[in-house]
């Protein structure tokens, strides 16, 4: 096991990726896309909020936990492409983060990705009124989440964690 | 305030905070951060952290990861485009390619055991033809042929996903399924694209195939286009096959974390460019062994190998459903046209989906898949083994002949095989003094042409895409046998080709 | 003609079933050509889809896409997160305690499961709970009407049951742009003289032994049609592309291609080795972004000049129904020297006053186009399809081309109903049909997209375009629409994602050249009801498309 190691595409990879659209990742530009995830966020809080015996400063750190991880298992966890693209696996073992925008860093939807677990952090520490529990589970599920999205993260896999295992042939 | 340099810093601070204060807004921001400070400066840091990475991001330039571009002006790159000059898309041909053209027989009218070539202008006994069983000029086919376009029209007009699966082809599925013994049966609408799809369809990155090297070319590209990782095993050698399959698995044992991964031999019934047979028996003995997946092309053994045609399962008496994936072509005996993949349901469904050549592809016309389907049909009845034993003989016959010439001109094809490839042992080219491949093209050229003239018979040269070739097959004249030519013709055939052999080598010399 | 009609729609619903449709007696009805109508009927008379014409009648924001209010993207995008969270619900259960339906995607006795149960997810969640839309079996010629054979399922769309009834329907369905699937006619006549005369197959590959008299004769008329030097002819459509593209780049050639070309090119690009790049959909601004960065940057890693680069665009895209600007890219031809290949698959035939595809629409000399491409399975109711080019190019492919030398050559029945059909076109055959069954279809294809966009749906792609998709959006209405619309006899092809992006779901029309004004006067009331029922007419450009003409 290693600690850090770089997933690696050869080239007929790289050259299968290009060649046509990935339907996959594509819709993360799409109009809709961006409302339908703060839309996304409200349900949560709602959800949480309506629930009885939650107080409101459960509420929020819940909606934040779950969105963070909701999008942790979205964007970093889950690899490859879920229906037949017909280009022999050409993403397999990559995230759907990895695939948005053919993998070019500080896009707008990338940046507008990364921004709303900031946001949606400071808004929930605020209101949570500064509460220690609170606020340290709201950072380590914002902080672990924004590590995952850092350029410099691209295609590294942590603990041999969705890498690719060597078939030796 | 008696110092004039504290009470500028103060105006100057007081005048900043007021300015902030005038943004609109900023009431809201000053009030957040009072709030969040609740004597803990360590936390206000972390935010402030925060925050100020978010608009960093925000304001940083896109860039792509792997990218190791020059950075050029615009200047630049305009006289780089004007610069670059692109090759043309095909080069210019030489001149054997120019022979291959012009010496490609045209045929006039129908195709036939006689057809009438352009060339000559004359009728040749035809050796070169897929025909193998002659229901090209099968009266039966030709009405059915006929009532079907009076119901059908001839195009189907729509891809078989959406509105063109047409009831015929339903049926024509059933009826392979049910002629080879398999659970079911999908048809495609070309026999070359067949076998390129269904490898496609389930090898794929990090998969394995281990394929025969004497496949066709179809298969070939199904292993290249699958992107899975290919070994070749020597041609029809089962100690290699066996060596290759033990090489892998010692291998994967090395790899104990290594998920299972999808295996599979790829092999051709009747090998087009060699006309011997794989061994079947034998290769599902390994397959049980190692865990494989047999996908057996058979588009030259279909209808042509076994007592009632029903190809490599037949001869080696090995239960169809056996094999994983028997694909098969109706263009070649059944004289119809297209592909089909037999096997269990859920190898059938899944390539509906995801055979490429399939879904986006147009169906197969209605009246050449009901002459498939009543092609199939005949194979069954005392007609259709009369024509399969009248093949067996007249290319028994043929190989008999040729077999007398064995010191110039090698046969790689097995006894039973309808595909005869006849070539020039390499000795005797080389005291012949022919030594490059194009030479050798000339030379079996001239043998073809002399036949066709002197003798009236119809044969060809295999022809292949040289430079796409993985595993390039020598030189060959390949004649294929027909059942409804009788034993005179054929011997005449043969020997005629026998003499143009010798007389060929002895002009070299 | 065409205006105002919504309110006829609204003050005639009674009228849905007018349109008779004898369920049986198909022969009557497939023969729309034949039966002439009166006079002052012939709207189509003259009609031409052209360049010229289009300019007439265009609207400035016809190059957009139109999008739909926000309410339609959210509730699908929501959909899908609902769909995708019971496929994972479905999935926990059946691996556990459905083994044999879920057999196949699992390992057993040692082999490997024989296909990944993540890449059929969508397959499996979507696409297989609403079979009943797709791959619906039919019978008989799939003309003006379609005979589909009625199904039924009690699992669930899992299995399919037949009731031995047919269902008759009007045919949207169906590339059958000029109407020549017919079984009866003069090319029918011609078929069956060749069947007769030359049997159903040629036996045998192009380069040995299967090249006819036929073959050549075809070959000559097609490349006269097309208007360049010489033919290929390829016995499958789908091949046409997939074994040719390998024959003209290789290693250090540059392929750029649209995001949304078909599979078959996308199959031939990538067994030819060539590096691959795509541009935005029909956007030659982004076109002439990737030239720029590709040709100064030069290969990958190396920076050695690409050897060269080959633009594979297609004349119409069937699923968008939009036209390739070509006109455009001849310009930026000119001045990047790269290669142009056109894949007319849908166009040829179905475009343009003379029906010769793209290059005849916009008056486009063919000489430009390095590479043109087609199929006959549309437009000329065959199969098969044909590259033209210079001489020597096709000199080469008859050597290299995949199909020429190794696959089965073109069968004669085919050979001939193409033949046959292009003489019509041309206007050999001396009765002006084939001038007629193109104004038809300019026409047709005018009026119903006209009409459902003033209707107030969401219509993708060019005015002049016999495809017509109308969106729909969320998943729900994918199988809503289809079931909705046969169930009032109208066959209608339903497309969702993975085959279209997520949101823009679809329904895809084919108009074809043997429809009637009163078979799509139905056509329009049956959609106008369906999309009523499921809420489609959400565009926002309808007041403005009120005043349009057809």
């Amino acid at each position: 096991m290693t600690l850090a190691s770089m997933y690696k595409v050869d080239y007929v990879q790289v050259l299968d990726q290009h060649s046509q659209m990935n339907l996959n990742s594509s819709w993360v530009n799409d109009k809709g896309a961006w409302m339908t995830n703060v839309i996304i966020i409200i349900f949560i809080k709602f959800f949480f909020g309506i629930i009885p015996g939650i107080t409101p400063e459960l509420s929020w750190t819940l909606t934040t936990l779950t969105y963070n991880v909701g999008s942790y298992i979205m964007f970093h966890a889950v690899t490859g492409v879920p229906f037949e693209l017909f280009s022999q696996g050409a993403y397999d073992g990559i995230t759907l983060w990895e695939q948005i925008d053919g993998g070019v860093q500080f896009t707008a939807t990338r940046k507008y990705l990364t921004t709303v677990p900031i946001v949606l952090f400071l808004l929930s520490t605020h209101y949570t009124h500064y509460a220690p529990f609170a606020f340290s589970i709201n950072l380590l599920a914002t902080v672990i989440n924004l590590i995952a999205k850092l350029p410099s993260m691209h295609q590294v896999r942590l603990f041999d964690i969705n890498q690719k295992v060597d078939t030796g042939l | 305030m008696d110092n004039p340099v504290l009470y500028a810093i103060n105006s100057t601070f007081s005048t900043i905070a007021q300015s902030i204060q005038a943004v609109p807004g900023s009431g809201i921001a000053v009030n957040y951060i009072k709030n969040s400070y609740q004597n803990d400066p360590f936390r206000v840091v972390l935010e402030l952290g925060l925050a100020i990475y978010a608009v960093k991001y925000m304001l940083s330039k896109k860039y792509r990861i792997d990218q190791n571009d020059v950075q050029l002006t615009e200047k630049e790159i305009d006289e780089l485009i004007a610069e670059w000059q692109p090759e043309p898309l095909v080069q210019t041909l030489s001149d054997i390619q120019r022979m291959e053209l012009e010496k490609t027989q045209v045929i006039i009218g129908a195709q036939g055991p006689k057809p009438k070539v352009q060339s000559s202008g004359k009728n040749l006994l035809n050796l070169a033809s897929t025909n193998y069983l002659g229901y090209i000029t099968n009266e039966d086919l030709k009405q059915t042929a006929i009532e079907t376009l009076h119901k059908y029209g001839v195009g189907s007009c729509g891809p078989p996903g959406f509105y063109g699966t047409l009831d015929v082809h339903i049926e024509l599925e059933k009826n392979i399924a049910r002629y080879l013994g398999t659970e079911s049966a999908i048809i495609y609408a070309q026999g070359f694209s067949t076998i390129a799809s269904v490898i496609s369809a389930f090898a794929k990155r990090g998969d394995i195939i281990v394929v025969d090297d004497g496949s066709n070319f179809a298969i070939q590209k199904g292993t290249q286009i699958s992107r899975s990782n290919i070994k070749w095993f020597k041609h029809n050698d089962m100690a290699d096959l066996e060596r290759v399959l033990e090489s892998i698995r010692v291998e994967s044992l090395a790899h104990k974390k290594r998920p299972l991964t999808r295996r599979f031999i790829v092999t051709e019934g009747l090998f087009q460019n060699y006309g011997d047979i794989a061994p079947l028996n034998k290769i599902m003995e390994l397959k049980h062994k190692y865990k494989y997946r047999v996908i057996l092309d058979e588009s030259n053994s279909f209808g042509v190998l076994g007592k009632t045609g029903r190809g490599l399962t037949e001869l080696f008496n090995v239960p169809a459903k056996d094999v994983d994936m028997i694909v098969g072509s109706m263009a070649n005996t059944l004289s119809a046209a297209g592909g089909f993949c037999a096997g269990p349901k859920e190898v059938v469904d899944h390539q509906r989906l995801s055979g490429q050549a399939f879904v986006f592809s147009a169906s197969i016309p209605a009246m050449l898949t009901v002459c498939a389907s009543e092609a199939i049909n005949i194979l069954s009845t005392p007609q259709g083994e009369k024509l399969l034993q009248s093949l067996q003989d007249n290319a028994a016959t043929f190989r008999a002949v040729i077999l007398g010439a064995s010191q110039w001109i090698e046969l790689s094809s097995v006894a039973g095989s309808p595909i005869l490839h006849l070539r020039f042992p390499q000795a005797a080219l080389t005291t012949a003094g022919v030594h490059t491949r194009d030479e050798e093209k000339m030379l079996l050229q001239e043998i073809v042409d002399e036949v066709a003239i002197k003798d009236g018979v119809l044969i060809t040269r295999a022809k292949y895409v040289d430079r796409q070739e993985m595993h390039l097959p020598r030189v060959s004249i390949r004649v294929s046998i027909c059942a409804t030519h009788t034993k005179k013709e054929v011997e005449k055939a043969a020997q005629a080709v026998k003499t143009a052999f010798g007389k060929a080598l002895s002009r070299r010399k | 003609m065409g205006k105002g009609s919504r309110s006829a729609v609204a003050t005639s619903p009674v009228s849905l079933k007018a349109t008779p449709l004898s369920s049986q007696h198909h022969a009557k009805f497939q023969e729309a050509l034949s039966v002439k109508e009166p006079k002052e009927k012939l709207y189509w008379k003259g009609f031409s889809s052209s360049f010229k014409n289009r300019a007439l009648f265009k609207a400035h924001y016809d190059d957009e896409m139109e999008e739909p209010p926000y309410f339609y993207l959210i509730t699908t995008y929501l959909s899908y997160i609902i769909l995708s969270f019971f496929g994972h619900v479905r999935d926990f259960y059946g691996f556990r305690w459905n083994k044999v339906a879920f057999a196949h995607l699992m390992p057993s006795n040692g082999y490997a499961a024989l296909t990944s149960d993540w890449d059929s997810f969508w397959t499996r969640n979507l696409k297989r709970r609403i079979e009943d839309c797709f791959a619906v079996p039919t019978t008989l010629v799939p003309g003006r009407t379609i005979n589909m054979l009625e199904r039924v399922t009690n699992d669930y769309c899992r299995t399919f049951q037949f009731t031995g009834r047919l269902k008759e329907a009007v045919n949207l369905s169906s590339y059958n742009y000029l109407g020549f699937a017919q079984s009866t006619g003069p090319c029918a006549d011609a078929v069956e003289e060749i069947v007769h005369s030359y049997g159903m197959s040629s036996c045998g590959t192009r380069m040995e032994s299967g090249s006819l008299d036929l073959h050549t004769k075809t070959e000559e008329l097609v490349a006269e049609f097309v208007g360049k030097e010489a033919a290929l002819l390829v016995s499958m459509g789908y091949a046409t592309n997939s074994t040719t593209i390998a024959s003209l780049t290789s290693k250090g050639s540059l392929i750029i291609s649209d995001e949304l070309n078909h599979n078959s090119l996308v199959f031939g690009s990538r067994l030819s080795g060539a590096y691959i790049r795509v541009f935005k959909h029909n956007d030659v601004a982004d076109l002439e972004a990737v030239l720029r960065d590709a040709i100064s940057q030069g290969q990958p890693r190396t920076h050695r000049p690409w050897k060269n680069i080959l633009l594979i665009v297609e004349g119409l895209y069937s699923m968008e129904g939009s036209i390739v600007k070509l006109p455009e890219i001849v310009e930026l031809k000119k001045k990047y020297k790269f290669h142009l290949y056109v894949d007319e698959a849908h166009s040829i035939g179905a475009i343009g006053p003379r029906g010769r595809g793209v290059c005849d629409y916009y008056g486009v000399d063919p000489k430009h186009i390095d590479i043109l491409m087609g199929t006959f399975t549309k437009s000329f109711g065959a199969a098969g399809g044909y590259i033209c080019a210079s001489k020597e190019i096709i000199d080469s492919l008859r050597l290299d081309n995949h199909s020429s030398v190794y696959g089965e050559s073109m069968s004669p029945i085919i050979l001939q109903q193409i033949y046959t059909s292009m003489w019509s076109i041309m206007g050999r055959d001396g009765t002006g049909a084939g001038q007629e069954r193109l104004s038809r279809l300019a026409w047709n294809a005018r009026y119903l997209g006209s009409n459902l966009r003033k209707l107030g749906f969401i219509i993708y792609g060019d005015r002049d375009s016999p495809v017509i998709p109308l969106l729909l959006f969320n998943p729900a209405k994918i199988p809503a629409f289809s079931r909705e619309c046969r169930k009032r006899d109208l066959a209608v092809v339903v497309v969702g994602f993975p085959a279209t992006s997520i949101v823009a779901s679809r329904a895809r029309f084919c108009v074809s050249a043997s429809h009637t004004k009163e078979d799509l006067d139905f056509v329009l009331r049956v959609v106008s009801e369906v999309g009523d029922l499921l809420g489609l007419k959400m565009s926002s450009r309808q007041a403005l498309e009120a005043g349009m003409e057809v």
